[in-house]
């Protein structure tokens, strides 16, 4: 029986292999989802009753959904008293034997888990990326050319939130799920069901969020920020129920990767031996977990004001919409360290292994990224200054946000201490690093700027804010994402990417970036507002640049996108240690075989013991010959 | 000097072990999400009762829920996890404490059962504000709902392992009975601070 041949030979298998799946997911999803609706429309009456039979066209949809992909068939069956699954089944579950369908399936391998996310986020990317050209497009002349304003203002949200979504997992999901249970020596995640579930959770958000487009869209932003989401159309319950789903598998995916670290290293693997990575992820994950409850409740609590005639939010009737500003901000500055933790990590990896030097002070680097997911956690209200609260912690909340920037200089100081004196490979993901790194320095100065109470009452509502966090997010963490397609593709598909293509996605990206946003630096300075479809004539000529340099950021994500697809088919198949590096993942072969190791490694020291007489080989080039590393006698 | 040899070496610890080490971490950890959720929600009380915007966060005559109802409930589920604690975990996974640890299940099934029911009367006939409805009752509601979801997943989880007890399935399994334990104590914990800050209100 060969890998990549549907094994089954009977009719009966056959159609196991299409039910559960995701095609019997769809199909029964949308059935459960127009019944749900049409029994809920019979009894739904008054200015609420869309929002009642929307929301639940939802529920039905999730429910059914995940009957038709089989995410209950193991806990009915084995509440029923069947009795624990055998190795053969655990493993046909994993997807042993089945090809490429075990992408669409309620697979419980966590590298097929990994693929399915990266599939995802590209297509985030994707959509997101979209809606920002379309954004470009209508500011890149002054007045309404393109969109209508409602129009504008929907795409602004879509943007927003597709792209916080995709950026929040494009890290931790795809190489978090693939890498880390192999870099710490284990066969799988902890439970390989709840990391099945998580990602089908994903999925099945995206459907209803999408379908914003037919409800009439969200005018709120990114933010959904109520009261106005309260007043807003339909469309504005997709945008809800998605954070409802979103938020449930970002704590299933954390409970799972952080259980797996906890109780799955491999024998020898301490804390401190722990690479940088995996510190990262866990530290990721664990922040989400604390973060992502506060906004899945404001959430709860706006459909809650729109379906149920509740007024969580509305002033008049004993809300308040500074309620959801807390909720939301104690959710979305968090969050932000949630997408920097993975990507710095990233980096910190990537620094030592093609520096050839052990990580620069690892102690340090996991103190600092502790330190920032700790700090995190109390510096929403810097995002609530210019709110009218005048609360009498802005002073202390301008103190935790300056002082974030100490544990967030550590890493810096840390990544840039290995490259010191390093024998420096600069290869496509060293560049990416590289410039991850000096972007993500812009973004953090700007930063603070905003983070002082006087300054930010100047550029709070500006186009200064758009540019900083696109610096931050984009430039600092979105290069490490890239970084990290580079360096673990080899080890995903067992193909290389090209080299070449992967310097012109660099390039053309990085300069695209710049020409992009430092415009919107200047007219941000120049007192440009954010949020505005017709952008003002003294504005035109920044925006035109940035509209312009706009087509570098596509060419530079198409040539991306071509390198994947052409070296996914095609390309020169990859050595099982691409690039020297002394972790765990880099011992077992491209691609990994299901379970991952035939015996459990035992970890004798460090990931990062380069240098030494027994260390890792020399290597030659970025095509050359690269052997595994030295293993001790 | 590298970092890995790979060798053949036995399992780190032992199936059992790590089976439990994992229920275990990883129930409290979703306990640990799921409070911090809920610490939301009781400080988003406490906000809009501190803001009590244009004083209408509960205008005079709105009424409490029914003290008496929350107070069963929070005594059904209390007495239901002394009941888990005190017969379903002590032994369980044991061929001999078989039938305690089945008639406990059974017990704390039926008094989450009925904490369920009671739950959603009380909600259906009790929580019967007008639209528009104040910042109080609103968070009312939102308390009593997810109180209700909790008790909803715990039936379900006591049914599960319910399940599986009835047919002996548990044997050697004794450390999912008790992580299960730990959602059990968690949630009566939550039905006591639910039905205290209702009381108290």
């Amino acid at each position: 029986m060969t890998s990549g041949t549907i094994t089954a030979d009977t009719a009966r298998s056959r159609r196991s292999l299409l039910f559960p799946s995701v095609v019997s997911g769809l199909v029964l999803g949308v059935a459960g989802g127009l019944l749900a609706a049409f029994a809920v429309s019979r009894f739904a009456s008054g200015d609420r009753a869309l929002d009642q039979v929307v929301v639940a066209g939802y529920a039905g949809w999730t429910l059914c959904f995940f009957i038709g992909v089989g995410a209950f068939h193991h806990p009915v069956r084995w509440g029923f008293g069947r009795a624990e699954p055998t190795h053969r089944e655990e493993r046909e579950l994993a997807g042993e034997g089945q090809g490429a369908w075990r992408y669409f399936r309620f697979t419980t391998d966590h590298k097929v888990i990994g693929i399915q996310y990266l599939i995802t986020v590209l297509v985030l990317f994707l959509v997101g990326g979209l809606a920002a050209a379309l954004i470009r497009l209508e500011q890149s002349q002054p007045g309404a050319r393109f969109l209508p304003p409602s129009t504008y203002n929907t795409v602004v949200g879509v943007h927003g939130i597709i792209m916080i979504a995709a950026t929040i997992i494009m890290i931790s999901g795809p190489f978090g799920n693939f890498i880390v249970p192999i870099a710490i020596g284990a066969r799988d995640m902890a439970f390989p069901r709840l990391n099945a579930l998580s990602y089908w959770l994903l999925f099945a958000a995206i459907p209803v969020f999408l379908s914003t487009f037919a409800l009439g869209g969200f005018d709120t932003g990114w933010t959904g920020y109520a009261p106005l989401a309260d007043q807003a159309p339909a469309g504005m319950d997709a945008y809800a129920f998605t954070i409802v789903l979103f938020g449930i598998s970002v704590a299933i995916a954390a409970v799972n990767i952080i259980t797996t670290v906890v109780t799955l290293r491999a024998p020898g693997m301490r804390w401190s031996r722990l690479p940088v990575f995996v510190w990262g992820i866990m530290l990721s994950v664990l922040l989400g977990m604390i973060a992502f409850p506060s906004f899945m409740l404001a959430e709860v609590m706006v459909l809650c004001d729109r379906v149920a005639g509740t007024s969580f939010f509305v002033s008049a009737f004993g809300g308040s919409q500074w309620l959801y500003e807390q909720l939301f901000w104690f959710m979305g500055h968090p969050e932000v360290y949630v997408i920097a933790l993975p990507s710095l990590a990233v980096v910190v990896e990537m620094v030592s292994v093609f520096s050839r030097k052990p990580v620069f002070a690892y102690r340090t680097v996991v103190g600092g990224m502790i330190g920032i997911a700790l700090v995190g956690c109390i510096v929403w209200a810097h995002h609530l200054y210019t709110s009218g609260a005048n609360t009498p912690f802005d002073g202390p909340f301008m103190l935790t946000t300056e002082l974030i920037s100490v544990p967030t200089g550590v890493v810096f100081l840390v990544a840039i201490g290995t490259l010191w004196r390093g024998k420096i490979w600069l290869t496509v993901p060293m560049l990416f690093g590289i410039g991850a790194l000096v972007n993500f320095i812009i973004g953090g100065v700007t930063g603070l700027y905003l983070a002082d109470v006087p300054t930010d009452e100047v550029f709070h509502g500006g186009m200064f804010v758009a540019a900083h966090f696109h610096f931050t997010l984009v430039g600092g963490m979105v290069f490490g994402f890239f970084g990290a397609c580079y360096y673990w593709f080899p080890k995903m598909f067992g193909r290389r990417l090209n080299e070449t293509l992967g310097r012109w996605h660099f390039w053309l990206f990085e300069i695209g970036f710049y020409g992009v946003f430092l415009p919107l630096f200047y007219a941000g300075l120049h007192g440009e507002p954010r949020w505005l479809a017709y952008i003002p004539p003294k504005f035109a000529g920044a925006n035109l640049i940035a509209s312009m340099f706009f087509g570098l950021l596509i060419a530079g994500v198409s040539v991306f996108g071509y390198n994947i697809v052409s070296s996914w088919r095609s390309g020169p198949v990859a050595a099982a240690n691409e690039w020297g590096g002394n972790s765990l993942e880099w011992t077992v072969p491209s691609p990994v075989p299901l379970e991952n190791f035939e015996t459990l490694p035992v970890v004798t020291a460090s990931p990062y013991d380069y240098g030494g007489e027994a260390s890792g080989p020399e290597v030659t080039g970025p095509s050359g010959p690269v052997t595994a590393p030295a293993t001790e006698a | 000097m590298s970092a890995v040899q790979a060798e053949r070496h036995p399992q780190p610890v032992s199936e059992e072990v790590f089976r439990a080490r994992r229920a275990r971490v990883g129930v409290l950890l979703l306990i640990l999400a799921d409070a911090i959720m809920m610490i939301a929600a009781f400080a988003s009380y406490g906000y809009l009762k501190a803001l009590n915007t244009e004083a209408t966060f509960r205008p005079a005559g709105e009424h409490a829920p029914s003290p008496a109802g929350g107070l069963v409930v929070a005594l059904l589920v209390a007495a239901g996890a002394v009941a888990y604690r005190a017969m379903v975990v002590p032994g369980a996974g044991t061929r001999e404490a078989g039938g305690r640890v089945r008639g406990g299940l059974a017990l704390v099934l039926g008094l989450v059962t009925v904490a369920l029911a009671v739950q959603c009367w009380l909600m259906a006939a009790g929580l019967s504000y007008a639209v528009p409805v104040h910042g109080y009752a609103s968070m009312v509601i939102l308390l009593a709902g997810l109180h209700l979801v909790h008790l909803a997943l715990t039936a379900v989880a006591t049914l599960l392992l319910f399940g599986r007890t009835a047919r002996g399935l548990l044997i050697g399994r004794g450390y999912l009975v008790e992580a299960a334990g730990y959602w059990w104590y968690y949630v009566a914990v939550l039905g006591i601070l639910v039905w205290v800050l209702g009381a108290l209100a």
